[in-house]
This record gives structure tokens, C-alpha cells and sequence, in this order.
């Protein structure tokens, strides 16, 4: 536990760092038209293809716990395991799933934080037991 | 701009694109490759149906499991790594199906089922068998089926698992240290015959000092019922799979979604109806991994029943009496081979690797695990190493199908990862006598606890494993960090 706290900011720093260094004038700049979305710009894109699914899934729920609301995310990976995973996590993520592509040999998923959504008083009580 | 108008999926429909025409003449292909092996088997000698009933039994596995993406490491790391219940749910719903059929099967008296002695080896297998699947990626079944999607990491884990037993099996000389002295006794008190030098390996002292003499029962026969359909339908049916399936669906619906279908559906909260919606919304949430235990629960149940019909109509009780009808060699000296009659992995693996170490010179048969109970057969006659195989093509064609089947080569990580890992699952598939599937999911379906036992000890592992990989990741991110200096 005493590690993973040390150690998950560093790593979730790299990672951001990592995307701005060397991909991030290809990427910043990228916009995809989804369907039912329109046009939309890619905020940061993560590239997991070759990497297995519980290091796909766990970095993707470390980017999308710490990113800011309104961020969209294009996630790329050919490990099919972690890409029916992914949208299921996003609720717990606060993201929505807007689309699942099929390139030739990987999948992308585009993704979006939303806005911190309160819970009603009574349901509030309710989670917490009060 | 990027234009991306087609293939566009949502959560809840599969991400299929249109199939290529090739995928479906390569599928055809592995599909006729079957039929053949089937019909040519059968027209040499009509005993080989029984072989052609594992095939087919495990081509629909093979089938289902990558429908579903069926995996039981993909379940126990999904929910503790990132939360999501999706393929725990899905394997909940497979194990009251399967059990629920398998409770018809037993009461016609056709179930193939032999329950496994209750024990903490159960506990202990699990966990080293779940700490080596979080890192493999995969369990025994996932392994397989990833292996037909073109997995050649998958493949690795597949092959390491399978040697990894034949050690642990004929381990002797240092290891026999690892036994306590009352298992040697014990084991000397079995009168074994002195060709599997029983005293001398520590897997062999293991099950004859240790493992024989626990007691194994079913819930059923533990609550003493005396007619068949109460035993199998109250005692191994409800009180040894739906509650204890319920309970952990609802620990998981409590723990793991209720939070936040409450926060997505926010309309007037009306107590246990809203509750209820909720749980049946995490039931269904997959419907393709719902989709996937249901067929998987049906087959595995008909699989146990089509293998006893066969079993009396060829007149056997195992596959040893038709290999020693037909003239093959390879059996144990009891002249028998691995034949459990339902799904089932990892033996049959190991089996195929003992026939390789042996084909290098070294005697693997002198322990109980080969040379009493299980044989080494050539691969092509093994029975059940038809049923993996198989798994493998029917995961193949439906990857194909779907245009998922792609080769994959691993990255030296990855490639390390799979092979560690599936040395662990060996050792753990050996110590729980058997793997997610033949410690697990059979068990846990049939009304023998001891499933439950080495589920426990698989979640555990699962757990150590997921919080190790988390430790990993950071640690080499930190490293990465460094060598740019950043």
C-alpha cells in the first residue's frame, strides 16, 4: 500500500509527461467524427497496443480517475479482453463510452470524463448508511 | 479530421466488423479440419466416437469462451484492479446453470462426477494457481481460447503449465524433504507397487500420505439425503451453488456497482424495487458474457451426460479399455488413461508434455500421477488432449468469424510474465488437483465443496496478484522516469 502510494503519482505523472514529450503534436491536434457526438478533439490518446489487459486496464483507470472533466480519451489496444472491460469501468471513472472503432489490426475507444455528478441527499444517505 | 463513420460500436453490442472472406474460408477450413479428424476416426475403428464426443464438447467451449471472453483471471483481476464485476457475474451465471443441469444429470444417473477430498491443499493450490494467472493474464480455459485468437503469449503460458506439472509430479531426491515424515509413513502404508517408487517424490507422498486420506463427500451426501432428487437438487444444487452464487453476486452488486447505478439512474429511489432493478441490471449489463455462461453451464452439464451414455454403450469405464482394445500403449499399470468425462484442463496438457520428456529419454511414469493413474499416451490418442485442442480450434473459428483472430507476438515482458506465471499455475493446478475449471467450476457445479475452497484460494491469489502488478507498474514507471531523466 506504502508503495503503490508512492509510487502511482510518479507513474501517472510519467505517463502524462511521456504523451506530451513524444506524441503529443500528432495527437493534440487530432479530431475524429463519432457518430452522435459530431466533431470532437482527441485530448490525449493512449496506445496500448501489444501490452496485456490488466496493464491496459490498470492504466487506463489511473488516466481517466485523475483527468479533468470534459477530457476526451482515444484508447487504442488489440488485447479484446481489455477492450470490452474498459467501458464498463467507466462509470466507476466518472467517463461516458462515446465509441468503439474497428481499425485493421486494434480497436480504439474514445472516451469522455464528465462532470462530477452529485447524488441526491436521499441516496447519499442511503450509499453511506447514515 | 478524422472521419469515422462505420464500425462504430457501443458497450452493448459486440465490436463486430463485417466478417473478410478469408477469415470465413480459414474458419471453414478448421471447421472441416474437425469434421475429418471426426469422420476418419470413426471410419478406421467406431470407438473413436468417444474421442470425437470430447472434440466436439470442447470446439463449443473453445467457442463460447472466446464469445464470452470467457476468462476466470479476467474476473477475479477485473474487480479488483478496476472494479468491474462484468466477468465475475458472467461465471456466477455459468456456475448455476451447469449445476442446475448437472443436478438433472446426476438424478438420471448419468454424472461422470467424482467429488475431491475436502482439504486445505484446495486453499493452497488456488492461491499459487491465482497469483500465476494475474500475471499470465489468463486462466487455463482463458489461456486456451486465447491461444486459438492467435495469442502466441497465451500459447507460452499453455506449454510452461504443461511442463511445469511434469516437474512437479517427479520431482524426488531434495524435494522429498518437503514432506513431513507421517506422509512418508503413510504413504508406506499403501502398499503401492514399488515401479512409481512411491517414497521417493514428494507429489507421490503428497497424495498417497496426505490427499488419500481426507474424506471427500458431496453436499448432498454430507446432509444425508437418501433420495437422489433431494440430494441433487437441494443439497448440491441450492445450498452448494445458488447461494453460495447469490451471495457473491450480491456482495459484488453491494460492494462494486450499486454506487454508481444509483448515481446513473437517478429517479425516485424506491427501496427494494430500485434494488432488485439494479441487481438484474448488473446481470444483464454483459449480454454477451451472460450469453457466454449460460451456453457454457448447458454444455458442460450435456457433456457429462453424452459421455456416461457413451461409456455404456462402448462398454467401458474408461478410455484405458478402448486404447488397450485397439492395441495402444501409453497406459498407466492399472491400464488406465486421464478420463474425467466433463470439461476439464491442465492433465490432459500435462500428459502431452510427460509424452515429450519422455520421447528425450527421461522415465516420467515412475509416480502415481502417470504411472497409476493417468498413462502417457501418445498425444494423438489422448482423449482429452483432443477436447483441448479442439477448444483451441473452436476459439480460432469464432475469433475468425468475428475478425479477432490475429497473431500476437509477446514482447520479452510479456513472454517472461506467461512463463513464470504459468509455472506458478502448474504448481498450483498440481497442488489443487486441478485448475479453474477441474477444481472450480466442476466442483463448485456438482455439489463438491471443495471447489469452493480452492475459489477462495484462486480470489486470494487473484488479489496478491493484481496488488503486485500495480507495485510493478509503478515501480517501472518510476524506472522509465530515471533512465529519461526526468
Amino acid at each position: 500500500m506504502l508503495l503503490s502510494r508512492i509510487f502511482r503519482p510518479i507513474g501517472l505523472a510519467w505517463v502524462g509527461m511521456r504523451h506530451r514529450l513524444f506524441q503529443s503534436d500528432m495527437l493534440r491536434l487530432k479530431q475524429v467524427d463519432l457518430p452522435g457526438h459530431g466533431t470532437l478533439q482527441v485530448d490525449e490518446s493512449l496506445n496500448f497496443v501489444g501490452d496485456n489487459c490488466l496493464r491496459t486496464n490498470l492504466l487506463t483507470k489511473l488516466l481517466l480517475d485523475k483527468a479533468v472533466a470534459g477530457t476526451v480519451f482515444e484508447i487504442s489496444s488489440d488485447n479484446l479482453s481489455a477492450v470490452e472491460t474498459i467501458p464498463f469501468m467507466l462509470p466507476n471513472c466518472n467517463c461516458e463510452h462515446l465509441a468503439t472503432i474497428h481499425e485493421p489490426t486494434y480497436l480504439k475507444i474514445y472516451v469522455r470524463k464528465r462532470k462530477t455528478q452529485t447524488l441526491p441527499t436521499e441516496l447519499k444517505s442511503r450509499l453511506h448508511g447514515q | 479530421m478524422t472521419s469515422l463513420p462505420c464500425n462504430t460500436v457501443n458497450v452493448d453490442t459486440p465490436p463486430i466488423a463485417v466478417t473478410e472472406p478469408r477469415n470465413v474460408i480459414s474458419a471453414f477450413v478448421i471447421l472441416g479440419f474437425f469434421a475429418l479428424v471426426s469422420l476418419g476416426s470413426f471410419t478406421v475403428d467406431h470407438r473413436f466416437i468417444y474421442y470425437s464426443a470430447y472434440l466436439w464438447f470442447g470446439f463449443i467451449y473453445g467457442m463460447t469462451l472466446q464469445y464470452g471472453r470467457f476468462c476466470m483471471a479476467s474476473a477475479i483481476r477485473d474487480l479488483f484492479a478496476v472494479g468491474v464485476p462484468r466477468m465475475a457475474v458472467g461465471i456466477m451465471i455459468a456456475v448455476i446453470l451447469f449445476s442446475l443441469v448437472s443436478a438433472f444429470v446426476t438424478v438420471a444417473g448419468k454424472s461422470t462426477f467424482h467429488p475431491s477430498p475436502i482439504g486445505l491443499y484446495s486453499v493452497i493450490g488456488g492461491l499459487i494457481f491465482g497469483i500465476g494467472m494475474v500475471y499470465t493474464g489468463g486462466c487455463a480455459s482463458g489461456s486456451l481460447y486465447k491461444t486459438g485468437e492467435g495469442s502466441i503469449a497465451a500459447l507460452l503460458v499453455v506449454l510452461s503449465l504443461a511442463f511445469s506439472q511434469v516437474f512437479v509430479v517427479d520431482a524426488g531426491g531434495w524435494f522429498n524433504h518437503l514432506v513431513p515424515t507421517a506422509w512418508t509413513q503413510a504413504t508406506v502404508a499403501q502398499n503401492l507397487p514399488g515401479v512409481i517408487t512411491p517414497t521417493n517424490g514428494w507429489y507421490d507422498q503428497f497424495l498417497a500420505g496426505y490427499v488419500w486420506n481426507l474424506t471427500a463427500y458431496t453436499v448432498g451426501e454430507l446432509l444425508g439425503f437418501t433420495n437422489a432428487i433431494y440430494a441433487a437438487f437441494i443439497g448440491n444444487f441450492l445450498i452448494n451453488s445458488v447461494i453460495p452464487a447469490a451471495l457473491i453476486l450480491t456482495a459484488i452488486y453491494m460492494h462494486w456497482y450499486r454506487k454508481a447505478y444509483l448515481r446513473d439512474n437517478q429517479t425516485e429511489y424506491m427501496g427494494f424495487r430500485t434494488e432488485l432493478a439494479g441487481f438484474w441490471s448488473m446481470v444483464t449489463a454483459s449480454k454477451r458474457t451472460a450469453i457466454a455462461g449460460l451456453v457454457l453451464g448447458i454444455a458442460a452439464g450435456l457433456h457429462m451426460w453424452v459421455m456416461d451414455g457413451l461409456q455404456h454403450r462402448l462398454g467401458i469405464t474408461n478410455a484405458g479399455d478402448l486404447l488397450k482394445g485397439m492395441g495402444f500403449s501409453g497406459l498407466s499399470i492399472q491400464d488406465t488413461v486421464f478420463d474425467p468425462g466433463y470439461f476439464y484442463i491442465t492433465t490432459q496438457e500435462a500428459q502431452g508434455a510427460a509424452w515429450v520428456v519422455q520421447k528425450l529419454g527421461i522415465n516420467v511414469t515412475d509416480n502415481i500421477f502417470f504411472g497409476l493413474d493417468n498413462g502417457v499416451p501418445n498425444p494423438l490418442l489422448n482423449p482429452v488432449l483432443w477436447m483441448s485442442i479442439s477448444l483451441v480450434g473452436g476459439s480460432a473459428v469464432m475469433a475468425l468469424l468475428n475478425n479477432e483472430f490475429k497473431f500476437k507476438m509477446p514482447t520479452l515482458e510479456i513472454a517472461t510474465w506467461a512463463i513464470f506465471g504459468g509455472i506458478l499455475m502448474g504448481i498450483g493446478a498440481r497442488v489443487g488437483l486441478g485448475c479453474n475449471i477441474g477444481s472450480f467450476f466442476a466442483p463448485v457445479t456438482n455439489g463438491d465443496p471443495s471447489g469452493w475452497l480452492f475459489g477462495l484460494g484462486m480470489t486470494v491469489g487473484g488479489l496478491i496478484g493484481v496488488k503486485f502488478f500495480n507495485w510493478w507498474i509503478g515501480r517501472k514507471m518510476a524506472k522509465e522516469m530515471a533512465a529519461f531523466d526526468l
